[in-house]
């Protein structure tokens, strides 16, 4: 295309006007946005999350420049180079000009990698690993987050020891306890599908992905350091989101981050206590059952009005005691509620689908569980109902051969035989470590 | 199809032609349109479904999360696959081989065969929707499409590799027809910027729908087979499919957009009767977005690549911004200085640029790696895309669909109906999906039917704006009905437009040209003598909307 | 503008009875029309081979015991007739080329019998295959039933166009066999374009799967 230079079209003394009084709504827009900002986006919760508003403060006046300077010329354009419908003449033949081509194409060029260059040192800075991760009495603690369908569980590997000699696990199922100035650093698996662990206030996201169960899944890491906030009271909690779409429940896959003000916090109102609970487990199955079923996932897809759950992908278990004994021809309510527990696609309520996984000792993560998790849940869910079919009082019930395989019991569970010799069956195996009560 | 000279040429194709196999290009054109056009009124009560179940952040309209994943499958799979694409093959159909002053697309049999694709494969995918719907989202991620899916997910797939196969047929079609039967006066520097547009848009299309085939091939393996290939326990991998899909996937955004850019600058250089400024640059740059484009895939996938594999994509998909701000500044240049005439066609178009800006702006906003963290995957990037596919793409086909009306139909379309209608699509788009930016960075993300209680009220604006956007598509659809059969005679050329498609009557005969045109020697070359003269003779060549009796276009 | 008589186009511009365009106009159509099918063909085995090469470095052991039960011999063979085939079909096109149309119809059967050889070929070798436990879908128990899908989907895939091909050589024939050829054999060429396409990529295959 040849250049008709001659055309250039003239610019009226009220153009220029306008683009003035344009330059100076965009400085005023851009201004008033800017302060606007803190608004638009969560708490600044994290060492990272300051750095990032940083970098969208920056995004958000070169943008807003961008969009006042085209949205200025376009409302020039509408106003002054508007012809009556009746004008058949045309505009002037101006074919272009490589000089100004050139200039919008080699300002752009180094507006983007100028922001190449600031997006790229945040990004180095905030994802650089750290030393001394998950600090808990001075010591680094493995933190595991399991994404299951449709709750997080995460899992504390202390260095505390139980009396066998184990290192004692926290479950502390969809929330995570951190304190201000933790560098935390997350081991994140999937255990069915993808999901993705977002923690806005931090202003972090990872995927979690499925990988191979038998060589130790796929895992992926997130990392970030609380801080504080001001004229938040401690502990103060933020929402964990899943930002991968996981199915029916997707939307309500949600946990919680509880950040201490302090490590002595931290350990005083959380850490402690934890595991005091566990070295000290209720003596009561169904006390103890409450809080075993917590730790699982099953309020992602069940209803039970008594711990508040609402979910409603599974059936409900509101009254289960007081159906569990005829779900099943040939099934006390115990068997039932047990191989519900275990393996739900022996039975499929009508009206559901077979979504639910299988929970045992060889499964992973957080569908791992031992007899008596499995004893006391069962203990739990009989009281779930007006007249319950089980037999809470001094009865043996006898567990199918598949339940015993698959939790390696050699023995029945029995129900209720007072306190102290509540773990003479199920629990043989490990509940020493109740002995206290 | 014998040649015809006579008058009788002019007349409308009666409806029922449309209805038939037909290898003509401009019935085929007008079939691709009217079918995507409905699949754009299905998928849009969708889009008011999903609105009306998020006016409250429980669920309540909806029997199951569920069944509101597969309805913003459906809504995704039809808006994209089944209108969006397909109404550019409509345009493309129609206009393409009439700016090329040819006679029919290279292959009219291939034509016919890619639209008459489109229904069945519409059958099945919407057939999925009465089974066990697909729920994985458009993107359909495996393990969640493979293993936690049922036989709606089967039919998704199935439907979309048929509307692959449509889709390589028909730019197979456009690259020929384009590169092979331009009139020997039309250089490739001289060819309308839409061929340009759909030029790259089918180079893209061949090279990357494949990608979605091959990919189609290997979920439905895993889905029918029992194969493994995205499965980790059978040694498969989950981001194989995320790496394939996206290597289509982002590329077919281009596919969406880049002929839409291409109408625009018809639409803007015809309505202010100014040539295109800088058209090597606006040409170039359609296949600077194409081959960048092809680059930039994993950008998709920020939070799920390996952290050290995240830089290079940011850097690539910032660089597709330098040409896409390229053409943006081009099209101010080609309005700057002009003769504005406020039809309803350059209102959309200017309403394109106004917020395909900011879809522009969000897209740069996603590729800074450490701001994309925080809001992948939320309602930012839903609202970033419809800046892009509604505020871009669809105004464009506004655009256009007012712009060619009266070639197609040889009527105008009511020009006061299409002012209403771009005031309503335009506030009811802005008020819909900007504050959509806003409650994605505090917090909401996507695909979701219970959400956090705090972002009511936002949702509540959002979803009454919906409506009025919703609302806005029965005026369009009114004055289309209403204008073909009351609208005043359009004749050749209502526009005075240089490119060939005006150069004949409107509705074209079959056989478009009852002679070969000569195309003017500057497709937009508007304020010159010689181009007046040209307009002044194609006018008179067609006064009356009829060829001179000696079939000559003018003299 | 005058000159809008365009007299000096029609010499170009013979309007014939389908698609309006000329001889030559439709043959380089073909041509073009042929070879960006063909690259979006190459787009997809590439996904399957990508995906075997991936699977080859990080499965080096299955991998290796699959070449050991991989009957090399019966492949190579059917490789030389899949190669012979391709020179059938050059010397098919010559000779219509020549004006030897019942050449061209010998060759072209030629080339549609090497097809069908391969075919047979290829089905001996999955049944060997399906004998040893080499299957499609994935079993837990079985070493092999990773290899399997990644084997199967190219080879099949590869088959499944020489199934096409020899579908197509018989089309050819019975067109030839009408004349339709004498004038301007492009039915032959594009047939011969994408017959030597498939043997590209079966050596492609060939060579990654069995020999490396």
């Amino acid at each position: 295309m040849e250049n008709n230079r001659s055309n250039i079209p003239s610019i009226s003394p009220a153009a220029v006007v306008v683009a003035a009084v344009f330059l100076l709504v965009s400085v005023i827009g851009i201004n008033w946005f800017t302060t606007f900002v803190p608004e638009v986006l969560p708490a600044q919760a994290s060492a990272e999350s300051k750095s990032v508003d940083e970098l969208f403060y920056i995004l958000v006046i070169i943008g807003g420049l961008v969009f006042f300077l085209i949205q200025g010329m376009l409302l020039i354009s509408v106003i002054f180079f508007r012809v009556r419908d009746d004008d058949r003449s045309d505009g002037p033949t101006y074919h272009g000009n490589p000089l100004l081509e050139v200039v919008w194409t080699i300002i752009p060029a180094l507006v983007v990698v100028y922001l190449a260059v600031i997006s790229f040192n945040v990004w180095n800075q905030n994802s650089e690993p750290k030393a001394a991760v998950n600090m808990i009495n001075g010591e680094e603690t493995v933190i595991r987050v399991t994404g299951a369908r449709y709750a997080w569980t995460h899992n504390y590997e202390t260095s505390r020891l139980n009396p066998e000699g184990e290192p004692i696990v926290i479950n502390s199922g969809d929330k995570l306890h951190t304190y201000i100035g933790q560098n935390v650093d997350l081991e994140l698996r999937a255990q069915d599908v993808i999901h993705s662990y977002w923690v806005p206030a931090m202003r972090v996201k990872q995927d979690l992905l499925p990988g191979n169960p038998d060589t130790g899944g796929r895992p992926t890491e997130i990392r970030f350091t609380p801080a504080r906030v001001e004229g938040v009271e401690y502990p103060a909690e933020y929402p964990i989101v899943c930002a991968e779409l996981c199915g029916d429940g997707h939307g309500r896959m949600r946990g919680t981050v509880i950040v201490y003000e302090d490590e002595a916090q931290f350990l005083e109102q959380f850490y402690e206590p934890a595991i005091h609970a566990i070295l000290n487990p209720p003596a009561d199955p169904v006390l103890r059952g409450e809080i075993v079923i917590q730790e699982y996932i099953c309020n992602s897809c069940h209803t039970l009005d008594s711990l508040g759950w609402s979910s409603r992908t599974g059936p409900s278990m509101n009254g289960i005691a007081d159906r569990a004994g005829e779900r099943v021809a040939g099934q006390s309510a115990e068997e039932y509620i047990a191989t519900s527990v275990w393996n739900a696609q022996a039975f499929v309520v009508p009206g559901y689908t077979e979504q639910m996984a299988v929970f045992g000792p060889d499964q992973s993560d957080a569908n791992k569980m031992s007899a008596e998790q499995l004893y006391a849940i069962v203990a739990y869910l009989c009281t779930q109902g007006e007249q319950s079919d089980c037999d809470n009082e001094n009865s043996t019930v006898a567990i199918p051969e598949a339940i015993k395989t698959a939790f390696g019991l050699d023995v029945d569970i029995t129900f209720g035989q007072g306190d102290s010799e509540a773990e003479s069956a199920a629990s043989e195996t490990s509940e020493e470590a109740g002995e206290s009560e | 199809m014998a040649t015809q000279h006579e008058a009788e040429t002019v007349r409308r194709p009666a409806l029922s032609e449309y209805l038939r196999w037909s290898v003509d290009h401009k019935i085929i054109g007008v079939q691709y349109g009217v079918a995507a056009f409905l699949f754009f009124m299905v998928g849009g009560a969708m889009a008011m479904g999903i609105r009306l179940e998020l006016w409250t952040p429980t669920l309540d309209l909806m029997a199951s999360g569920s069944a509101y994943n597969s309805l913003f499958t459906m809504h995704g799979t039809v808006m994209i696959f089944l209108f969006i694409i397909p109404m550019w093959a409509a345009f493309g159909n129609f206009v393409v081989p009439l700016q090329l002053g040819a006679k029919d697309m290279a292959f009219p049999w291939l034509n016919a065969f890619a639209f008459w694709l489109i229904p069945p494969a519409a059958i099945v995918i919407l057939l999925g929707y009465f089974v066990t719907p697909a729920e994985a989202g458009w993107t359909s991620y495996p393990p969640l499409s493979t293993l936690f899916s049922g036989d709606g997910q089967t039919l998704w797939a199935l439907g979309a590799h048929l509307l692959g196969i449509s889709s390589i047929m028909g730019s197979i079609n456009f690259i020929v027809t384009i590169l092979n039967m331009r009139p020997p006066q039309m250089i490739i520097w001289t060819m309308p910027l839409l061929c340009w547009a759909v030029l790259a848009t089918s180079i893209i299309a061949v090279m990357a729908t494949p990608f979605l085939a091959g990919a189609l091939t290997l979920l439905l393996l895993d889905r029918v087979a029992g194969t493994t290939f995205f499965d980790a326990s059978g040694g498969g991998d989950v981001l194989l499919w995320q790496n394939i899909f996206w290597f289509y996937s982002h590329p077919a955004v281009y596919i969406m957009v880049l002929p839409g850019m291409g109408v625009l600058s018809e639409v803007l250089s015809i309505h202010c009767r100014k040539p295109v400024f800088g058209y090597r640059m606006v040409g170039l740059s359609s296949m600077g977005i194409a081959f960048v484009g092809f680059t930039v895939w994993a950008h998709h996938m920020f939070t799920s690549l390996q952290p050290e594999l995240r830089i290079p994509f940011m850097i690539t998909t910032m660089i597709i911004a330098v040409p896409t701000g390229i053409k943006m500044f081009s099209w101010l240049g080609t309005i700057w200085g002009g003769k504005m005439r406020f039809t309803s066609a350059l209102l959309f178009a200017l309403g394109f640029m106004s917020m395909f800006v900011i879809g522009g702006i969000t897209g740069v906003m996603l590729a800074a790696l450490p701001f994309d963290i925080h809001v992948h995957d939320t309602y930012f990037v839903v609202s970033h895309f419809h800046f892009v596919l509604f505020g871009g793409s669809v105004f464009a086909i506004y655009a256009a669909l007012y712009h060619w009306f009266p070639k197609v139909t040889g009527r105008m379309m009511n020009e006061r109906l299409g002012r209403i209608h771009f005031v309503f699509t335009y506030f009811g788009f802005l008020f819909t999906f900007f504050p959509m930016h806003i409650v994605g960075m505090l917090g909401m993300p996507r695909r979701v039917a219970v959400y956090d209680p705090n972002f009511t009220d936002w949702n509540q604006f959002i979803s009454f704006w919906a409506f009025v956007l919703g609302f806005s598509t029965f005026i369009v659809v009114y004055n289309v009905i209403h204008s073909y059969f009351r609208g005043p005679v359009a004749g050749a050329n209502p526009w005075r437009a240089l490119t060939l498609e005006w150069a004949t009557t409107s509705p074209p005969p079959v056989t478009n040209f009852d002679d070969d045109p000569i195309p003017f020697e500057d497709p937009y070359g508007y304020g010159t003598e010689a181009s007046a003269a040209y307009l002044d003779a194609v006018d008179a060549a067609f006064s009356g909307g009829r060829p001179t009796p000696d079939g000559n276009q003018a003299d | 503008m005058a000159e809008l008589t365009a007299d000096s186009l029609h010499a170009v511009a013979t309007h014939d009875d389908h698609g309006h365009i000329s001889e030559d106009e439709h043959n380089s159509n073909m041509k073009l029309g042929l070879w960006l099918y063909l690259a979006s063909e190459i787009v997809i085995f590439s996904i399957m081979i990508v995906g075997y090469i991936i699977f080859r470095i990080n499965e080096e052991d299955i991998v290796a015991q699959a070449h050991d039960e991989l009957g090399v011999a019966l492949v190579t063979a059917n490789t030389f007739v899949l190669l012979a085939s391709s020179f059938f079909m050059v010397m098919g096109l010559r000779a219509m080329q020549q004006g030897n149309r019942s050449g061209m119809l010998r060759w072209i059967g030629l080339t549609a019998l090497g097809g069908i050889v391969f075919l047979g070929g290829q089905y001996i070798e999955y049944s060997e295959l399906a004998h040893l436990g080499i299957v499609l879908g994935f079993d837990d128990a079985s070493a092999w039933s990773t290899f399997g899908m990644r084997f199967y989907a190219p080879t099949f895939f590869h088959g499944a166009h020489v199934f096409v091909g020899v579908l197509w050589a018989l089309e050819v024939m019975r067109r030839g066999a009408k004349g339709r050829y004498d004038n301007n054999p492009i039915g032959i060429e594009m047939f011969g374009l994408y017959w030597h396409f498939v043997d590209v990529v079966w050596i492609m295959l060939f060579t990654l799967i069995y020999l490396v």
